[in-house]
């Protein structure tokens, strides 16, 4: 994984080398940007680099590495957007990154952005940088909120007794970011000194601190990559990732003597553990400091937020206005988006038109024609969908709406084992799984994410509401088809929550997830910042799984056309020209049959493709669902698309795909012996439980992250298929009798 | 300090102060004996979800949850109790943290350390989780995540709530 990080920093480097060809010259300056979620730290990224920037993920973990580059003075500054955190511990993938990222590659300067008002809690990460002994700036970021707010910061006393360097910045207002560079550069050019502080701790502490310094002095090995006061504040408060470095090291002994001592001293003198002694240390520091430095000006009306919020999540109105929300998403990604995906189909229609005029017939035209225009449409025609999702997903999480409607909807998923974050991945699941996986990414926990995703699929999405329409349509009366639909759905809902429960108790028995979380003011987000969001996902999408769907799906093409038999082909040509040459029927009757001849050719290639064949080879499994070759073939041209599904019977049956056609396949779905209604809920449940399309499960994989997943993916929702169309065919025998 | 009648300790002596609520409460402890001043003792329940028993001049009285949560009294002595029992609007001070393992860890990493004052703004639609404002900084915990944080009543809101008003 490292080195493809590297591979894409040198990929980086040559990009802007192509565009400043004085590169050699300029020196780089690598920045690093830390700060607490909802500090604005995204904005400021933004205001900082521009569009000149990239995102990523951070090796071996799904969380987003964000990083760009811009040009101040001589130098190329690079900036690399830490993961939001309220701490440097290890207790979430965020902190262990931005941690190491500090404390490993050593980043020339470590930029860390406050949310000005709210510093009690922003500082707190601070003083963790400060252990660090990184080179910092604090940014004291949203100062115009503060100055609205009549609050007034002493800059330079805090900045005394913080011992750091620090910037008023807004990223909305836009103040602050030529000084904010020019404290970079002079820092990295030694212009300004590097002030390394320390916090003092009280005398228990301190004495426990020194004696493991002294210790951790001996290892020299350590102490010249580790700053030793860091490591023994690490070793107080319990640090699993320290621990484990250490307790391998000969001088653990000591240090082990040391940690009891602190056990007991701290546990005698304070009733307490070092670990929490520490934390309530730092805070009374971060307290004094804010008492001395920041005026508050006395609040004497209800905040904005406040009143916000007792708009928004009351008791009564909290409910509907949550529904309102998610119907809005829901409406806005899939009916606002059919618009631009009609545009999206009739273009590549018409390119489709355009080729067939230029190229010959035969293979090669087909290849192009079927396989690649087809294919790129069949990528790109999600793009409307993720981009009005993640516009909205980025305005609601922008503003602060996302906490509070995982807030008012959690006690619901709870009950499920999720997290109320998991709510509008799983809505859009109904409408399309490709943004439904993406939208998981809201989710912060693994397991809750990796759960989520495992259960999207349940939630039956739009595609494969046709083929509900024709099976439920033909088999059932216009009455009960409509309450087969609704049962297909609330099956698929009620499976998606039970799987939940029982992952979260079987898969991720030992993890108990903290639903902790802030509630951040609300805020407008800046139009760039929501801009960058949705165009990162689209590109993301585009690049990281746009490629391998085209592949997919020309090769999914390719199997359902070849092998092509030559015999098949001989002979309905031959009965091709039979007819064109028989001049006993009219003109008319001659196309006719000539068409139908052509139909049946086509189900009989099929019938005889690779794809045609596996489905055959199928049939004993489908067997005790009652599903017959024609039922197996359509399945697996399924995994392609479900909407292809409708169409694949439509060629099996040799009715061509048109739209009238649909009610010859009735009939013809109708006069089968095989096929009655048992068979007909059995292929339901099973279409609505087994593996989504080919482009939503290369997303699922790109989402989880592991073979592993992928794979456990494919595996429960082909047997949760199998396994309930088996249950519901041989049940629903004992109803409507064979 | 003036504390909720179901914030106190067993054994606790108290007086009854004020009811936060409609005359309607008031009637309905006087239908049970007890008045405004009136010096109890508190027997058992505050604990538990169920009613109160208290004793008044060697009476063993049982108020109904509802009405014990309004009901305002004097106590000297201190009460812990879990953050989960407190009600909407009432501030409190940390005093201890029982929880353990990584909600530990993110809720002092968010500041909720021993003496830090916090209020329970409201509780969701639904009636789980909670949002407490800590200066100025509003989290949202789940009631089992508040249940093992231990608080003392600081400040009791007196106002009466309405009970439909759209703005709670």
């Amino acid at each position: 994984m490292r080195k493809i990080n590297e591979k894409d920093l040198a990929y980086f480097l040559n990009d802007e080398q192509s565009v400043h060809p004085n590169l050699e010259k300029t020196k780089q300056i690598l920045v690093a940007l830390a700060g607490n979620p909802n500090s604005g730290k995204t904005s400021l990224f933004n205001k900082l680099v521009g569009a000149n920037q990239r995102v990523g993920n951070w090796a071996g973990v799904t969380v987003e590495r964000y990083e760009g580059s811009t040009f101040y003075q001589d130098y190329q500054i690079k900036i690399i957007d830490l993961p939001g955190t309220y701490s440097l511990t290890t207790y979430s993938p965020e902190e262990v990154i931005a941690r190491n990222f500090i404390v490993e590659e050593k980043p020339d300067v470590v930029i860390n952005v406050l949310d000005s008002t709210n510093l009690e809690r922003n500082l707190f990460l601070t003083t963790q940088l400060i252990d660090i002994q990184a080179n910092l700036i604090v940014a004291l970021n949203m100062i115009d909120e503060v100055e609205s707010q009549e609050t007034k910061i002493d800059f330079d006393q805090l900045e005394k007794l913080l011992g750091i360097h620090i910037v008023p910045t807004s990223a909305v207002k836009e103040i602050g970011i030529e000084e904010l560079f020019q404290h970079v550069v002079d820092l990295y050019t030694g212009k300004i000194e590097a002030k390394h502080n320390k916090l003092i701790f009280s005398d228990l502490s301190e004495y426990l601190i020194e004696k493991l310094i002294s210790i951790i002095n001996t290892d020299k090995e350590l102490s010249e990559k580790y700053y030793p006061r860091w490591l023994a504040l690490k070793l107080l408060v319990n640090d699993k990732v320290i621990y484990e470095m250490m307790h391998s090291r000969p001088i653990w002994i000591k240090i082990h003597k040391v940690l009891e001592e602190a056990i007991q001293k701290v546990g005698k003198e304070f009733d307490s553990d070092p670990e929490m002694l520490l934390k309530e240390e730092r805070y009374s520091f971060i307290r004094g400091a804010i008492k001395e430095t920041v005026s508050y000006k006395p609040k004497t009306k209800r905040s904005t937020t406040e009143i916000i919020d007792s708009l928004l999540i009351n008791r009564i109105t909290g409910l509907p206005i949550f529904a309102l929300f998610m119907w809005g998403i829901f409406q806005g990604t899939f009916r606002l988006g059919e618009i631009p995906m009609t545009w999206i189909e009739s273009l590549f229609g018409e390119l489709s038109t355009i080729a067939i005029k230029f190229i010959p017939d035969g293979i090669g035209r087909s290849i192009i024609v079927d396989g690649v225009i087809a294919g790129v449409g069949g990528v790109l025609v999600f793009l409307p969908n993720i981009m009005i999702l993640f516009l909205a997903l980025s305005f609601l999480e922008g503003t602060g709406y996302m906490a509070r409607a995982a807030f008012v909807i959690d006690k619901v998923m709870h009950k499920f084992g999720l997290h109320g974050k998991s709510f509008i991945p799983m809505i859009t699941g109904f409408g399309c799984s490709v943004p439904a996986f993406m939208a998981t990414r809201t989710l912060k926990s693994e397991s809750d994410r990796i759960t989520t995703l495992l259960v999207i699929p349940f939630m039956s999405c739009g595609a494969k509401f046709p083929v509900y329409v024709l099976i439920a349509g033909t088999f059932f009366d216009h009455n009960s088809a409509g309450n087969v639909l609704f049962g297909i759905y609330l099956l698929g809902v009620v499976l998606a929550l039970i799987s939940a429960r029982l992952m979260k108790s079987i898969l991720f028995k030992d993890m108990s997830e903290p639903f902790v979380m802030e509630l951040p003011p609300y805020r407008m987000p800046t139009f760039k910042t929501l801009m960058f969001q949705m165009w990162f996902r689209a590109s993301q999408y585009l690049r990281k799984a746009g490629t391998i769907i085209l592949f997919a799906s020309v090769l999914i093409w390719l199997a359902s056309n070849f092998p092509k038999n030559e015999k098949i082909e001989i002979k309905f040509q031959s009965e091709i020209q039979n007819v064109k040459r028989d001049n006993l029927i009219s003109a008319q009757e001659k196309e006719t049959k000539m068409q139908l001849l052509e139909l049946k050719k086509n189900s009989a290639q099929l019938e005889n493709s690779a794809v045609g064949q596996i489905g055959k080879m199928l049939e004993p499994l489908v067997q005790p669902l009652g599903f017959d070759w024609k039922l197996g073939i359509s399945i697996v041209t399924g995994i392609a698309a479900k909407e292809i599904i409708v169409s694949t019977m439509g060629t099996l049956y040799a009715l061509g795909d048109g739209e009238n056609n649909s009610n010859a396949l009735r009939e013809k779905l109708l006069s089968n012996e095989n096929y009655n209604k048992s068979v007909a809920l059995a292929f339901l449940v099973f279409i609505l439980l087994y593996i989504p399309c080919f482009a939503a499960s290369i997303v699922f994989h790109r989402e989880a992250g592991k073979w592993k997943w992928t794979l456990f993916y494919g595996v429960y929702t082909m047997s949760a298929a199998w396994i309930m169309a088996f249950i519901t065919y041989n049940v629903s025998k004992l109803f409507f009798g064979n | 300090m003036v504390t909720r009648l179901v914030y106190c300790n067993e054994n606790d002596n108290v007086t009854i102060e004020e009811v936060v609520a409609g005359n309607g409460a008031l009637e309905n402890l006087k239908e049970l004996g007890i008045y405004l001043q009136d010096k109890i003792s508190v027997i058992e329940g505050c604990r538990s979800n169920g009613p109160i028993y208290i004793s008044k001049d060697e009476r063993k009285i049982a108020i109904g949850r509802g009405l014990a949560e309004k009901v305002l009294v004097n106590s000297i002595a201190d009460a812990t109790i879990p953050l989960s029992k407190i009600k909407v609007g009432d501030k409190v001070e940390v005093v201890k943290m029982n929880s353990s393992g990584e909600i530990r860890y993110r809720l002092l990493d968010m500041g909720l350390v021993k003496g830090v004052k916090l209020k329970i703004l409201r509780v969701a639609p639904l009636g789980d989780p909670v949002e407490v404002e800590m200066d100025g900084f509003n989290i949202s915990l789940r009631l089992n995540e508040a249940e093992s944080i231990l608080v003392k009543p600081v400040e009791i809101e007196k106002n009466k709530r309405k009970r439909f008003s759209i703005f709670s």
